[in-house]
């Protein structure tokens, strides 16, 4: 390894343990714990996260975190299905007829100008407190992440593209299928990366309104009991979920489009 | 012209037939039983939300459960003003920590892995953990919405600090530039560009910060107006202040947008927007 390499990596060693240890250590020093926000009931400690991380997962009160994240994870994946599916037949279909273009793509356009996150109290009050409420919002927020890039990528094909395969005796139809819905479905499938992303905090924001199951519910029940452990936890699930199904996303991505130029180089 | 009309018209008859069947058809008797989605006690109607508009624009009692008039406007300036501090505090730290450290490489190196810890954080996820350290004050919204801000600002601006092309600042330095004299006619330019760019983004994610922050804990706002139309069940309430919300919310992000328009209007891009108008 290279002198270099050797300082930046003891140099990110150096900065978690001091991470750490400022955040187990800090907290116990009397007169920060009394005077600033550095009190273990309001940052907890690293031990204690831990410990409650391994008593929830697998410890003594194994599967009470299993059941929270399970219970949003579904919601999110279910939301994400039809939401997609949404997205894209309107995205294709928008990009393929003049007439719904026209029609309908102004109230498309102003509805995705207000931050989706805005509408769950709405969502909650037609759908009410449970999974309903969770997988609608779901369903919104995907919608127009996918929306736009099937959209995109069913107008962005080459006219001379489409062109040389009428040429070539391609019915309308045909075209549809062998050059239009790869393409679009190719740029749609780039969405879903942040699409599934945005759809797991959806679901949390549409738990914060009570719902009584779900990584959101139990963010804002410790919230409510001051329980600093038990918030962290949670948070920390739904980081570890969030960014692992978002890669997944991504490998899924680069398997279904191998035939990329972008994923052939690798 | 008679095609464009005839979509024009096509636009507000839908418009229409929405209205008129939230209006009319929670009046059809013996609907709510099969489906209760068109209760009017949940959907309100249009008349009676236009109709509480009228009536907080025009009157000053307090015939409303929640929504006083005043009231709304008081709400309305509580989350506004938290938004825009939040919004000028992130964009500020966010463009400063990004620009150093995009020229501070062994730092840059450093602090790499735990940026993208940070960033893949669901940050409003957070917004109860700040709530209940810092409570629910002018002071706790801001940082909700610095939270958020902040991280997008900086990732923007710390992309464009290393996106610049090496050989401009080797010609720079050929023909004598001093460090300082690179920092302030190339690299803080270029770096601003990207950090402008970001700018309608960075509003809507303050205008999340802190509405999230008034759904969740909030004493004050709109978002905590609407959570309590929402727990006492005022469907009427809900949809007035909500309409509000996201007229405030779109006019922000638009404004950011022409922001971003007028402080770039060197990038080609922009150039020929200023040509056409």
């Amino acid at each position: 390894m290279s002198r270099r390499g050797v300082i930046v990596q003891s140099g990110r060693l150096l900065v978690l343990v001091a991470l750490l240890s400022a955040w187990e250590i800090l907290p116990r020093i009397p007169a920060l714990r009394d005077h600033t926000f550095l009190d273990p009931n309001f940052v907890s400690l690293p031990s204690l996260v831990a410990m409650r991380l391994w008593e929830t997962t697998f410890g003594a009160k194994a599967g009470y975190l299993w059941v929270h994240a399970g219970a949003s994870l579904g919601a999110a994946l279910l939301g994400f299905v039809c939401g997609a599916l949404a997205g894209f037949s309107m995205g294709l279909a928008l990009s393929q007829s003049a007439l719904a273009r026209g029609l309908l793509k102004p109230f498309i356009d102003a509805f995705s100008a207000v931050p989706p996150v805005l509408l769950v109290p709405l969502i909650t009050l037609v759908f009410g407190l449970g999974t309903a409420s969770k997988i609608a919002t779901s369903i919104y927020i995907v919608f127009f992440v996918v929306f736009y890039n099937s959209y995109k990528g069913g107008s962005a094909l080459p006219e001379s593209l489409t062109a040389s395969c009428r040429l070539l005796g391609g019915s309308r139809w045909a075209i549809m299928r062998t050059v239009i819905v790869p393409s679009s479905s190719a740029w749609a499938f780039a969405a879903f990366p942040t699409a599934i992303g945005y759809a797991l905090i959806g679901v949390v924001v549409a738990e914060f309104f009570g719902s009584p199951v779900g990584l959101g519910s139990i963010i804002i029940t410790s919230m409510n009991t001051g329980s600093a452990t038990d918030l962290m936890v949670s948070i920390f699930a739904l980081a570890v979920m969030g960014s692992g199904l978002v890669a997944l996303m991504r490998l899924a991505e680069a398997r279904t489009l191998h035939w990329r130029p972008e994923n052939r180089a690798a | 012209m008679g095609r464009r009309a005839a979509l024009i018209a096509a636009r507000l008859a839908l418009i229409a037939a929405v209205l008129l069947i939230w209006e009319y058809v929670p009046r059809i008797p013996g609907i709510t039983g099969w489906a209760p989605i068109f209760d009017p006690f949940f959907i309100s109607s249009p008349g009676k939300i236009a109709a509480k508009f009228w009536e907080l624009a025009t009157t000053s009692g307090d015939q409303g459960v929640v929504l006083k008039s005043g009231n709304l406007f008081v709400q309305l300036w509580a989350t506004l003003w938290a938004t825009l501090l939040g919004f000028v505090v992130g964009v500020s730290t966010g463009f400063v920590a990004g620009l150093v450290l995009s020229q501070t490489r062994i730092l840059a190196d450093i602090v790499h892995p735990y940026l993208v810890a940070v960033n893949a954080l669901p940050r409003i996820a957070l917004v109860p953990l700040i709530i209940m350290i810092f409570g629910t004050g002018l002071g706790a919204k801001v940082m909700l919405a610095w939270l958020i801000v902040f991280f997008i600002v900086f990732f923007n601006t710390y992309a464009g600090g290393r996106a610049i092309e090496p050989a401009v600042l080797d010609a720079c330095r050929i023909l004598g530039a001093t460090r300082r004299q690179l920092l302030r006619t190339v690299v803080i330019p270029q770096v601003a560009g990207w950090t402008f760019a970001i700018l309608p983004l960075a509003m809507s994610a303050s205008i999340i910060g802190v509405v999230v922050g008034e759904f969740v804990g909030g004493a004050q706002g709109l978002g905590y107006i609407i959570t309590v139309a929402l727990g006492q069940l005022e469907a009427t309430d809900l949809f007035v202040a909500l309409l509000t919300l996201c007229l405030v919310a779109v006019a922000l992000i638009g404004l950011a947008a022409r922001l971003e328009r007028r402080l770039l209007h060197w990038r080609p891009e922009h150039m020929s927007h200023e040509g056409q108008a």
